[in-house]
């Protein structure tokens, strides 16, 4: 095997772990990360996962230390980089052959924060300027990089990244010394900034230059450090609003490899970060707040129902909700109604009224909505106000399926784009 | 009963389902020898690119839009009877309206509802799946063997996508190809089977693909049910990433 394919071999495996800031920011899911580009698998690897992009590190030698890291300095690992040149070649000759969508690129941090900026700005310059290269480039951001750098990454990526890592300073400071809360929130602050003034620019001037039009993402490792659901879903919620990010992406801690400031896991947490991801999906497209869902006695998500049957059996005092007279956001709140038959229900009920048979041919979820709603003053489920009987009634009609951990790799479309 | 017969051409089907809608006996048959029999008057239609747009235009009016599109995909479908398929459909649409396409329930209209799923299904597959080797003068060649011809559905796809390179989509089941040099696309016969001689970076390229690929996957979670989900055995034998010879 020669050098440049050991490189690959050596730098596309240190990429395939979430639990780095030199990883995909959603591997586990990646089956459906395309999705939120074109939809287009290239590939499927082994284990499954759907390949649409050349997913790679600079390099995997670090300066840092982080516990749940694989390349971590303290890791005894074979190391490799690859040069500028090198990344913009393979990505280019790998895009016209059809073999991936795009690019990308992470790195471990070679001698500063700076010097790594450089080199991946180097590698997708190149690639955009020299190869005149057209397709999609997600790029990270190495925290603790200058401005200046900064300000150059959206001018090549499509979409641009800092990971959160950990969701309070006192993790970081105990698992990524060398990383503080302000040497990440500073780039991605900056980035919000770069890209809503570039925005903005572009509606009065069509030339301005494109800055990240894909937008910007983050990633959280879950499991590593003890904070709650609560705070998981508030700093989510900041971040939202406060940088305008794109999504945040979830990823359940893999030990990989034994280091005593972690907590001992046999298995990934994958039923908690699926619950992360559908208590995020609500907060973004169903109009939930943070505190709705979860508050100080209850600060973790349910790992039997999903967060919106939760909420909606803390609230039974709004239930049943009547289809026919209901607003948008009263019908997205009904377990069993999602974006989709919220809005056919709105347009059926211009032509007619609504009884319970025609709810499930416009895609509402019976099986949940039917305790929740009335149609034409009907009800369908239990006479009773009691939670517990409806939890009962729900875990009986629940596909056993759905809790295998199988199955959330496709659940929740989370891509990593 | 009257036949229609037309060329074997998309809007020469059309056309024919045009002059055919308002008779309720009619039958379309190709284009093949036209045999009168004592049954029939067999009627030669002829292909009008106009008067099939038109036509599809009106279905649409009638029964939403969605309907013209449905038809052209089932005419790319690898099925029987595509014209009586079509036929019918093309009839429901004047007596259903709007309704059409929801009749789910329907077989006529399930049918065709179904062999458009699977045209665009398999389309939106090889726009992944697809594989270009570079050749020794630079031009890129893709080999494909679809079930469905699936060649005019993606064709505009990879102009977007490779405007600036010279290259071929073979579509050795049909012997068809969409040729795109000097920046135009054009669509023609292409018989044999031989794979032209590949340049001698693409040996190398194909090499750090297929070290990447085994490279990405995670050991301990391997999948193959999974796997084989993604991309089906069949499409395998043209991705050098699953080729065992090499
Ligand atoms: S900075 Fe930390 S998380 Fe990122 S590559 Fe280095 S050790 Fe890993």
């Amino acid at each position: 095997m020669d050098d440049l394919e050991r490189r690959i071999e050596i730098l596309s495996a240190g990429a395939r772990y979430d639990a780095s800031c030199s990883s995909s920011g959603s591997d586990r899911s990646g089956g459906n990360g395309a999705a939120h580009m074109s939809g287009v698998c290239h590939s499927w690897s082994a284990d499954g996962r759907c390949i649409s992009l050349l997913k790679i590190l600079m390099a995997n030698a670090c300066v840092y230390d982080c516990a749940y890291c694989v390349n971590r300095r303290s890791n005894d690992i074979p190391r490799a980089a690859l040069t500028p040149d090198e990344i913009a070649s393979l990505t280019y000759e790998f895009y016209r052959r059809n073999y991936i969508e795009g690019l990308f690129l992470s790195s471990g941090v070679v001698v500063s924060p700076d010097h790594t900026m450089e080199l991946m700005l180097e590698a997708v310059r190149k690639l955009r300027e020299e190869k005149r290269f057209t397709g999609y480039v997600h790029m990270k951001v190495i925290p603790g990089a200058s401005r200046e750098l900064i300000d150059r990454a959206g001018l090549y990526a499509d979409r641009v990244s800092v990971n959160i890592e950990l969701p309070t300073s006192g993790s970081l400071a105990r698992l990524a010394p060398g990383k503080t809360r302000e040497s990440i929130l500073r780039p991605m602050s900056r980035l919000a900034e770069c890209i809503s003034a570039s925005r903005d620019e572009r509606r009065s001037v069509k030339s301005a230059p494109l800055y990240a039009p894909g937008g910007q993402s983050t990633q959280l490792i879950v499991g590593a450090s003890p904070e709650t659901d609560l705070q998981i879903m508030k700093l989510s919620e900041a971040l939202y609003k406060k940088m305008a990010l794109k999504r945040v992406y979830y990823s359940a801690f893999v030990p990989v490899s034994p280091d005593n400031r972690l907590p001992a896991l046999t298995a990934p947490p994958l039923a908690r970060e699926h619950r992360l991801y559908q208590a995020d999906w609500l907060l973004r497209f169903y109009g939930f707040a943070a505190d709705e869902l979860l508050n100080e006695r209850c600060p973790c998500l349910d790992l039997t129902f999903d967060p919106k049957t939760m909420w909606a059996l803390n609230n039974l005092d709004k239930f049943p909700l009547e289809v026919n007279t209901a607003d948008h956001l009263e019908l997205l709140r009904v377990p069993g109604i999602g974006t989709l038959s919220a809005k056919r229900i709105l347009r059926a009920r211009r032509v007619g009224r609504l009884n319970l048979e025609d709810l499930g041919r416009l895609g509402v979820v019976m099986k949940r909505a039917v305790y929740f709603v009335t149609a034409g003053g009907h009800y369908g489920g239990l006479k009773t106000d009691s939670a517990e009987a409806i939890k009962t009634r729900l875990l009986e009609k629940k596909e056993p399926a759905a809790v295998q951990p199988q199955l959330f790799a496709t659940a929740e479309p989370a891509g990593e784009l | 009963m009257g036949v229609y017969v037309y060329d074997n051409s998309f809007n020469g089907l059309i056309c024919a389902i045009k002059a055919a809608a308002i008779d309720a006996a009619a039958e379309i048959t190709l284009a093949a020898p036209a045999q009168d029999s004592l049954f029939s008057s067999a009627v030669e239609v002829e292909a009008s690119p106009a008067d099939s747009a038109a036509f599809l235009r009106k279905l649409d009016g009638l029964a939403g839009e969605g309907t013209a599109e449905n038809m052209k995909l089932c005419w790319l479908w690898n099925g029987p009877e595509k014209e009586k398929m079509l036929l019918t459909y093309a009839r429901m649409a004047f007596s259903k309206g709007k309704k059409l396409n929801d009749l789910l329930a329907d077989p006529a209209v399930a049918k065709v509802l179904k062999a458009a799923a699977a045209v665009l299904r398999e389309g939106h597959r090889l726009k992944g799946f697809l594989r270009f080797s570079e050749l020794s003068d630079c031009t890129l060649y893709a080999r494909m063997e679809p079930d469905h011809n699936v060649l005019p559905l993606i064709a505009g796809h990879f102009r977007r996508r490779m405007a600036a390179s010279d290259w071929v989509i073979h579509d050795a089941r049909r012997n068809m190809a969409a040729l795109y040099f000097g920046g135009r696309l054009r669509v023609a016969e292409l018989t044999g089977d031989q794979t032209p001689p590949r340049s001698e970076t693409d040996r190398q390229v194909t090499g750090l693909w297929r070290t990447f690929f085994e490279a990405v996957a995670i050991r301990e979670r391997t999948n193959p049910r999974a796997q084989r989900g993604g991309v089906p055995l069949k499409y395998r034998a043209n991705m050098p990433e699953f080729d065992t010879d090499l």
